[in-house]
């Protein structure tokens, strides 16, 4: 199309768009780097991508496709003539995934057959649909042709009870210099990825946090904290979600836990029907309020692209149960899960925990020890040691007790700056983060291009690579090449970096997992099962964060892979959902019952150092991995950057757009000189009281300053 | 306390369109008066911004946010569409393939973005290039119209942005309906208006916002 006018030569090419792949792009172009940005999907985000229900089929039948085909192999000869004197091909595998093991399930009736049954047992629950009919009326049309072609693919017989459609098994690490080069299936439509903007326009906002916007609010709780007596801020942790519903008159099942039966019965079509309505993350993570990318955002003002809610509550599995974790002083006050005595022990423990490096003599004695003996040591109770062992600190048995400390620490450090629990959850799924700072690099100058990627590498002398040819056959030259590890051939990568892998499971489910409140946003950790090192986390997401429609919830398990995603996942499935295989589950067992479920292994090479062979200035970044937050691909994004450019700043902020005073006398005389932007100190923005440097004092201070636990 | 608060609203504008229309020149001329036939494009900016007394008591802040490379491929990022409350799109009437892909641009704006109500954003079409010799449909006024209507643009203006013609109609115009939009959307809404309004404390996103003095 649009290719005799796309330059030939770049700084920097990225492939993959990746969190890591796009905070380094995005920092590249804003000091000015030429960068061409390509992904071979057509939708942003890789293996960190969120996707509506439709959009989550596609992908389905996508890896599914990859998975199978054999690549062709590459004959350099096509390209001889796009080669200058003593260079060489490194080709690149075209259907190499980090992805396998991908198993879809479904365990939905597929039509309302019995509809008029439903309905009479859900009549409090008026569907959406009828709530707003403006809305959906346009909606019905277009999914009713997806539906009809979906269902029939995924269900062959709608009598049975339960139904399981095994979308793909196929374990795909093969080897990949076999695999084929043809062109990808293309996918038909890249709209999954924004189609749902709109949802969020029509529904609440209450409790969604404008990072840069909340500075402000934090340095106004400093303030309270210093004139008032402890926990006693309490209306700025409280996160009470005043639910106002999409349309009128809708009630969610969940307002009367007592009653299970009352829970709406769906059915494929009707989910269905509702498909832009999901946001499903492949690689769910959370941010830690005073985390790295929460900083990063705030500090390049990235911020301003995207919108958070608080992470409302911390659940553990206790004693067969699944209950509330106090973990503000708010909570620990108000708890009812706790004694008196124990609530004043939590405080203690806590409170000396934001500072236990100063109290060394306190757990020296314990360093190397699990952390667990040293909680014990310190005359915890049992269900106190369980809270802060399994839910805030995320340890396990084995964890030794000066990483319990770090962690516990890091966990508190983080409350109080948007909320009562330490985390934020980003509006339309984590999948959302990297396209911000896609958008950062494009404003910047960088070009994007989906539906592309490298055919090879090209390698000049000195074992350096001077430039790509794309899957249109066109050479590019660059500088620097940055790509996902996973699209690198066997060739590039060091040996043991396929051997970790996570597991990730996607459930859409009838109910909460605690049903006392609805809008949660929920993270647990279960204890590691078989094989395992590492907890187990749970995430759960209600509709208020656009990860489902009224009336459903959306669980995210991870851990790391030992086997498939199914069979490691299975233990904690067991525990928290409904059994699957049962038709009428007891009436006292008031789990939630998973409607539909997706379970998929990611190569995971965060632990390992990818460059290991590749020449100097081809870098490899790691994809998602199973940690629970961003930490992993922020550092490592910095590192990267720091190699490309060392003692540039990262990600500057950009200037304002309402700062910028086009200069059109200068302009006007020298008609080439192009349209420079003039950033204006005493820009007209002043009245409204925030220039840069305020901005930035304010994030210094919270950097600086502790939560409300120090 | 003022007595008379002055209304200010604060809207996202989109302007969209095949390569090399007119996209930045127009939205130049729009915001700079100025017009150049070589220049680069702006670099590291969303949005340029044009601030219209609407009446003695309205005061209107644009943000017309240009397609930055990402775009080339019409592979847009939700970033880009989210919030947006109007749209143009260039075509250049010189070269007829520009308004060939038109219909392309509005199924993707309206894939992606809608009102709270769900209905699409209004959309205008900008013939622009009409100080140059035309090619193809724009040549016949009441066929565009025809064409208009069937596609749901709310109008389309012959544009230049070399020549100054009817640029400032055109963003009229949008703005009309977009007001007119927000007036019938308020009647609809109980609620507060929260929904809408993003405020970060650096730059502002588009919303509604009182003015302070
Ligand atoms: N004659 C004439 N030329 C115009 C007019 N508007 C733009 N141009 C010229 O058309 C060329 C492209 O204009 P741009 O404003 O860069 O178009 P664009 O849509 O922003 O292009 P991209 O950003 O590359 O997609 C430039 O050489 C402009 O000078 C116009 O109204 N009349
Ligand atoms: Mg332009």
């Amino acid at each position: 199309m649009a290719d005799d006018d796309l330059p030939r030569e770049y700084d920097a090419i990225v492939l993959g768009t990746g969190l890591t792949e796009c905070v380094i792009a995005a920092a590249l172009a804003r000091i000015g780097f030429r960068v061409l940005h390509l992904d071979r999907n057509d939708y942003y985000s890789s293996e960190w991508a969120v996707f509506n229900f439709d959009g989550m089929q596609r992908w389905i039948k996508q890896e599914q496709t990859r998975a199978l085909e054999k690549e062709a192999p590459f004959s350099s000869e096509l390209y001889q003539e796009l080669l200058e004197d003593g260079e060489v091909l490194i080709p690149l595998p075209q259907h190499g995934t980090g992805t396998s093991n991908v198993v879809e399930k479904v365990f939905m009736k597929e039509a309302p057959a019995d509809i008029v049954e439903v309905e009479d047992k859900t009549s409090k629950l008026s569907l959406a649909s009828e709530a707003a009919p403006n809305i959906t009326s346009q909606e019905t049309t277009e999914s009713s042709e997806i539906d009809s072609q979906n269902v029939d693919n995924l269900l062959q017989d709608s009598d049975k009870r339960f139904e399981e459609s095994v979308v793909s098994e196929t374990v795909s690490q093969g080897d990949h210099s076999t695999q084929s080069q043809g062109k990808d299936q293309p996918l038909t439509e890249s709209e999954e990825q924004s189609e749902n903007a709109k949802i969020g326009q029509e529904k609440n906002e209450e409790n969604s946090v404008d990072v840069a916007e909340s500075t402000g609010k934090v340095e106004e709780q400093q303030k309270s904290d210093k004139t008032e007596p402890n926990y006693d801020n309490v209306e700025f942790v409280v996160q009470e979600s005043d639910h106002k519903a999409q349309g009128a008159g809708v009630k969610v099942a969940e307002k009367e836990p007592k009653k299970p039966d009352k829970v709406r019965e769906w059915t494929l079509s009707e989910l269905k029907k509702e498909w832009r309505r999901f946001n499903l993350d492949l690689a769910p993570k959370m941010l830690y309020s005073r985390g790295s990318l929460v900083e990063l955002l705030i500090s390049s003002d990235i911020a301003k692209y995207c919108e958070f809610k608080t992470v409302t509550r911390i659940l553990t599995h206790l004693n067969g149960k699944v209950e509330q974790v106090p973990c503000s002083r708010a909570d620990v006050f108000g708890s009812k899960a706790v004694t008196m005595v124990e609530k004043r022990m939590l405080m203690k423990f806590l409170t000396f925990c934001m500072e236990y490096e100063k109290h060394a003599e306190d757990y020296q004695e314990y360093q190397e020890k699990p952390y667990t003996e040293f909680l014990k040591s310190k005359k915890l109770s049992a269900t106190v040691q369980h809270y802060i062992c399994q839910a805030i600190a995320m340890s396990t048995d084995k964890t030794n007790t000066i990483e319990g400390l770090r962690r516990t620490k890091r966990f508190l450090q983080s409350i109080g700056r948007y909320g009562n629990t330490p985390f934020l959850w980003p509006l339309y799924g984590s999948g959302e983060l990297p396209q911000c700072f896609c958008r950062m690099c494009a404003v910047f100058g960088g070009t994007y291009i989906l539906r592309r990627t490298a055919r090879a590498l090209i390698m000049g002398k000195d074992n350096k690579c001077v430039g790509i040819i794309d899957t249109e056959g066109l050479r590019m030259k660059c500088n620097w090449v940055i790509m996902e590890g996973g699209l690198a051939s066997e060739a590039l990568l060091p040996e043991n970096s396929r051997n970790r892998k996570s597991s990730r499971g996607i459930y859409i489910t009838d109910k909460s997992l605690c049903t006392d409140d609805q809008d949660q946003i929920t993270l647990m950790h279960l204890p590691p099962a078989n094989g395992q090192t590492d907890p187990i986390t749970v995430m759960e997401l209600s509709p208020a964060t656009y990860a489902c429609p009224k009336g459903l919830h959306v669980v995210h398990l991870t851990c790391q892979g030992c086997n498939s995603a199914e069979e490691d996942l299975k233990p904690a499935e067991d525990l928290l959902f409904k059994p699957v295989e049962q038709v009428e589950p007891e009436p006292t067992d008031t789990r939630p019952r998973v409607l539909w479920s997706l379970h998929l292994n990611q190569m995971d090479n965060t632990g390992c150092d990818l460059n290991e062979k590749t020449p100097e200035n081809v870098v490899l970044v790691a994809g998602p991995g199973a940690s629970l937050d961003f930490e992993h691909s922020i550092l490592e994004a910095r590192q990267v950057f720091e190699k490309i450019c060392p003692g540039e700043e990262f990600l500057p902020k950009a200037p304002n757009p309402e700062d910028i005073i086009f200069d059109d006398g200068q302009e006007a005389a020298n008609g080439d000189s192009g349209f420079e932007a003039d950033v204006n100190d005493e820009g007209a923005d002043q009245e409204e009281g925030h220039s840069q440097d305020t901005d930035s004092e304010v994030d210094a201070g919270v950097a600086e300053e502790g939560s409300e636990w120090s | 306390m003022a007595a008379a608060e002055k209304k200010e609203h604060l809207y996202k504008i989109l302007v969209i369109g095949e390569l090399g229309t007119g996209k930045t020149s127009i939205i130049k001329r729009y915001v700079h008066q100025f017009f150049s036939q070589h220049y680069r494009a702006t670099i590291g900016v969303d949005f340029a911004l044009k601030v219209i007394n609407w009446d003695s008591d309205t005061l209107i802040r644009l943000q017309l946010w240009d397609i930055a490379g990402q775009e080339r491929f019409g592979n847009m990022t939700r970033v880009y569409y989210k919030e947006a409350v109007g749209c143009f799109i260039v075509f250049d009437v010189t070269r007829a393939s520009t308004f060939d892909a038109v219909q392309k641009w509005k199924n993707d704006l309206d894939s992606k973005v809608q009102l709270p109500d769900g209905s699409s954003i209004p959309c205008v079409l900008l013939a622009n290039k009409c100080d140059q010799a035309k090619e193809g449909l724009v040549n016949n006024a009441g066929q565009m119209d025809e064409y208009c209507k069937d596609k749901a643009f709310a109008g389309w203006f012959e544009t230049s942005a070399k020549e100054n013609i009817n640029i400032d109609e055109a963003a009229r115009f949008l703005v009309t309906k977009i007001l007119a939009n927000e007036e019938h959307m308020q009647t609809n809404e109980d609620g507060p208006k929260d929904s809408i309004t993003i405020t970060s404390s650096s730059s502002s996103m588009p919303g509604e916002k009182k003015s302070c003095c």
